[in-house]
């Protein structure tokens, strides 16, 4: 290709989209019908890609169903903390946490983040402390925030709704 | 015994709030300041009758 | 200084000697006081939030430059789309100049989420979907800009970097889904069409955040688009730097 004007050099006038070049060829339909074609199948691979890489955590019900396979493999782990479990050690704290109304005890090992506290949702990662346990150590905790949003000044009564979308137990009945 | 640890209020988080707004609000000034000087100077060398706007 | 005011009033007898215009200088001022409405609102009259404390204030530029930085992203598919279709120039310039605001604001976006992360979360980062393709996008981006300031034709070029801008909108998509489709550590939206999550001033700085950053952006694009016109008006003329600076300094009248 040369660096060739695009305009001839004593054009004139013409608004701005006139000032593109007239003589090169457009795109054929059926090149850009393949574009798109393979723009679609790239972004399904991505997807795909990104969604089996993406099971980012597994909440507290899930892993002890699972807890026989996972064994003392790391994962992470998600549920909210029950209120009244929490209990400062000496390298960390101890507390409990659930999703669907089923109870994970957490020893983390580490300083909690600021924001941890009572019906928070929160993300853990490590492992259960032996095959078959409901009792998983953790050295990692993230505290998951909700999409809620509400002043502080206002009343507290539902602080428990606002931790998190995750319900602490299941109160579903068919109504 | 059970302890509720609730230090967010004591710590405060103005630090990264001051933070973020100072990396928008100066990324925004620096690059409206930068892209008006290079318009400044392209518009020199272009001949006026190639500038379209008034 | 001095001399480039004298220009900009002198402006119509010769031509604008700026990327400003009578329109751009409105916008200009109008964006500035949005700008101030943000400031009062998102740092002094809204309140804390009852959860995140202060931090939730960052929420009100982090959410608007985000979604500006989708509207940069469509601007410059848009604009790929029209100059692979009909090779207009024009609109080559738009998806260019959109895709540089669009980095911008991508770049504001993923550093003030951080800066979120940090106090809320307690991590600066995770690797989930959200922040995942957030990076990914950025990468994007930054893939576009680069492919177009390469030092090689100017069709090739804008070809190149046309295609990279059609692959922003399928990114945009997953971006915007992934705390949907998958489990996330990052929060669903609190703005939907089935209502908001949030009330009162604290909805109100969010939405000033929005008119406030859409402001600045369609400046930016405005600039922007005309510093890309005047480099390729320059290009195109073949001219060399000297010549044009003698023209700029008045030989021709």
């Amino acid at each position: 290709m040369e660096l060739t004007p695009r305009t001839g050099p004593e054009s004139e006038g013409g608004d701005a989209a006139s000032a593109a070049p007239r003589k090169k060829r457009r795109m054929s339909l059926p090149a850009l019908a393949v574009l798109v074609a393979v723009i679609a199948v790239g972004s399904f691979v991505v997807v795909q890609a990104l969604g089996s890489a993406t099971t980012f955590y597994r909440n507290a019900d899930e892993a002890v169903a699972q807890r026989e396979s996972l064994g003392v493999k790391r994962f992470r782990l998600q549920g909210t903390v029950v209120p009244g479990t929490i209990v400062q050690t000496g390298d960390g704290v101890t507390f409990e946490i659930a999703y669907n109304g089923v109870p994970i005890t957490i020893q983390h090992v580490g300083d909690p983040p600021e924001m941890f506290k009572e019906n928070q949702a929160v993300l853990l990662e490590g492992h259960f402390v032996a095959e078959g346990s409901t009792t998983y150590d953790s050295d990692l905790m993230i505290v998951k925030h909700s999409e809620v949003y509400k002043a502080e000044e206002s009343d507290r009564l539902n602080q428990a709704e606002m931790n998190g979308n995750v319900p602490v137990t299941t109160v579903r009945n068919g109504s | 015994m059970s302890t509720t640890v609730d230090i967010a209020q004591a710590t405060g988080t103005w630090p990264f709030v001051a933070a973020a707004w100072a990396v928008v609000f100066g990324g925004m000034g620096a690059y409206a300041l930068a892209t008006v000087m290079r318009g400044r100077r392209l518009s020199k060398q272009v001949p006026p009758e190639k500038r379209r706007w008034s | 200084m001095t001399t480039e005011t004298v220009g900009s009033v002198e402006a119509s007898a010769s031509g604008p000697t700026s990327t400003g215009s009578r329109a751009t200088m409105i916008l200009g001022i109008v964006t500035l006081i949005a700008l101030g409405v943000l400031v009062l609102f998102g740092l002094i009259l809204s309140p804390a939030d009852e959860s995140q404390g202060d931090s939730v204030r960052i929420m009100y530029v982090h959410v608007p430059s985000a979604m500006l930085s989708y509207a940069g992203c469509f601007l410059t598919a848009i604009g790929s789309a029209v100059y692979l279709w009909r090779k207009s120039q024009w609109w080559e310039l738009v998806a260019y100049a959109g895709a540089e605001v669009a980095a911008l604001f991508t770049a504001f976006t993923l550093i003030t989420g951080m800066l979120w992360g940090r106090p809320t979360w307690g991590v600066y980062w995770v690797w989930d979907a959200r922040l995942t393709s957030e990076a990914l996008l950025m990468l994007l981006l930054l893939g576009y800009l680069a492919v177009r300031r390469l030092a090689a034709d100017y069709e090739v070029r804008a070809k190149r970097a046309a295609i990279i801008g059609l692959l922003l909108v399928p990114n945009i998509i997953i971006v915007r889904q992934s705390v949907q489709w998958w489990r996330t550590l990052h929060q669903t939206p609190t703005l939907s069409l089935s209502g908001a999550e949030i009330q009162g001033l604290m909805l109100f700085s969010l939405f000033t955040g929005f008119v406030a950053i859409t402001l600045v952006f369609i400046w930016m694009v405005i600039h922007r688009f005309r510093v890309a016109w005047l480099e390729e008006q320059l290009e195109a003329e073949g001219l060399d730097t000297a010549i044009a600076e003698r023209r700029a300094e008045g030989v021709i009248s």
